[in-house]
């Protein structure tokens, strides 16, 4: 009787009251996920820029170079630009209208009065101002793609291939 | 003695049985957090992939961005090696052409620059990402 009370009932006694006894049913608990997706959509991307081409005058009073009139083909030096002996041209020159030493500077006032119907007007930039006017050009452009990539970067860093998934435990009641 | 025993038994067996219903729900809930570990794993993965991706992203900017001041210092330092103003007095028909070249030409990478973003969400475009 003995050998009974003192091994079995110290057995059941661990048995019936290990520590999880104590704290109920050990509940099961459930594994909820879900993916956590981040939705940008994605704009259209803005058209290209469609600019129209300008042209400059640059304006100096240098002579502008008036050379003579080349001899025909059938005549006995052809292509060149003969000279007489007083050293003027033997066929004349290419632009007879322009006077001795006509310069850039009448040659766009020219054509300035005739294109305004007899009236010179023109807008004038500076070399300078022009240097100043190409670097904000430059600067305008280095913007502009600067700001592009940052559009592409979070269009890249936005664009998810692979959704991340989070994963949330709790105890069934 | 013999109601005793039965008695041990039943307790026994009663024990047994709580205490095996109480490892088969713990053995599910080790499968579960196995489960659980391996979603926050990948979850894990999923956010390293996205800083790295960030990281590139971020690094190409940088590079591109220094490589466009670069460019512009550049075309800056033209002005600082010509003298526009001699050239404009002595040969004003050569500076013209160049002149009207260049701005054409800035005109011209603009309208490329601004093609470029256009083409992001072009489908076949060679800069898309997801090419």
């Amino acid at each position: 009787m003995n050998w009974t009370r003192l091994t079995i009932l110290p057995a059941i006694l661990i048995l019936t009251t290990s520590c999880s006894i104590f704290g109920g049913k050990t509940a099961p608990i459930t594994v909820s996920s879900k993916p956590i997706e981040i939705n940008i959509i994605q704009p259209s991307m803005p058209r290209g820029i469609d600019l129209e081409d300008i042209k400059w005058n640059v304006i100096s009073t240098a002579k502008i170079t008036n050379p003579c009139v080349k001899n025909s083909e059938g005549s006995e030096n052809p292509g060149k630009r003969e000279k007489l002996e007083d050293g003027s041209c033997a066929n004349g020159k290419e632009h007879p209208e322009w006077k001795e030493g006509y310069t850039y500077l009448d040659r766009f006032l020219e054509t300035n009065k005739k294109d305004n119907n007899g009236d010179i007007v023109f807008m004038a930039i500076s070399i300078s101002d022009y240097e100043v006017m190409s670097g904000n050009m430059q600067e305008l452009r280095r913007y502009i793609r600067e700001v592009q990539e940052v559009v592409v970067y979070y269009r890249n860093v936005t664009i998810n291939d692979k959704p991340a998934v989070g994963a949330k435990v709790k105890l069934k009641n | 003695m013999q109601q005793f025993f039965i008695a041990i038994i039943l307790v026994l067996g009663i024990a047994s049985w709580y205490l095996f219903s109480e490892n088969q729900t713990l053995t599910f809930n080790n499968l579960q957090l196995k489960v659980a570990i391996e979603q926050q794993e990948d979850a894990l993965e999923s956010i390293k992939q996205a800083y790295e991706k960030q990281g590139d992203s971020l690094n190409g900017m940088i590079n591109k961005n220094a490589q466009i001041e670069a460019e512009k210092n550049r075309y800056m330092d033209v002005f600082k090696r010509h003298n526009l103003n001699k050239l404009a007095i002595v040969k004003p028909g050569l500076l013209e052409s160049k002149v009207n070249k260049g701005t054409k030409n800035v005109f011209d990478t603009i309208e490329k620059d601004s093609r470029e973003l256009d083409s992001l969400d072009d489908p076949t475009g060679d800069i898309n990402p997801n090419n």
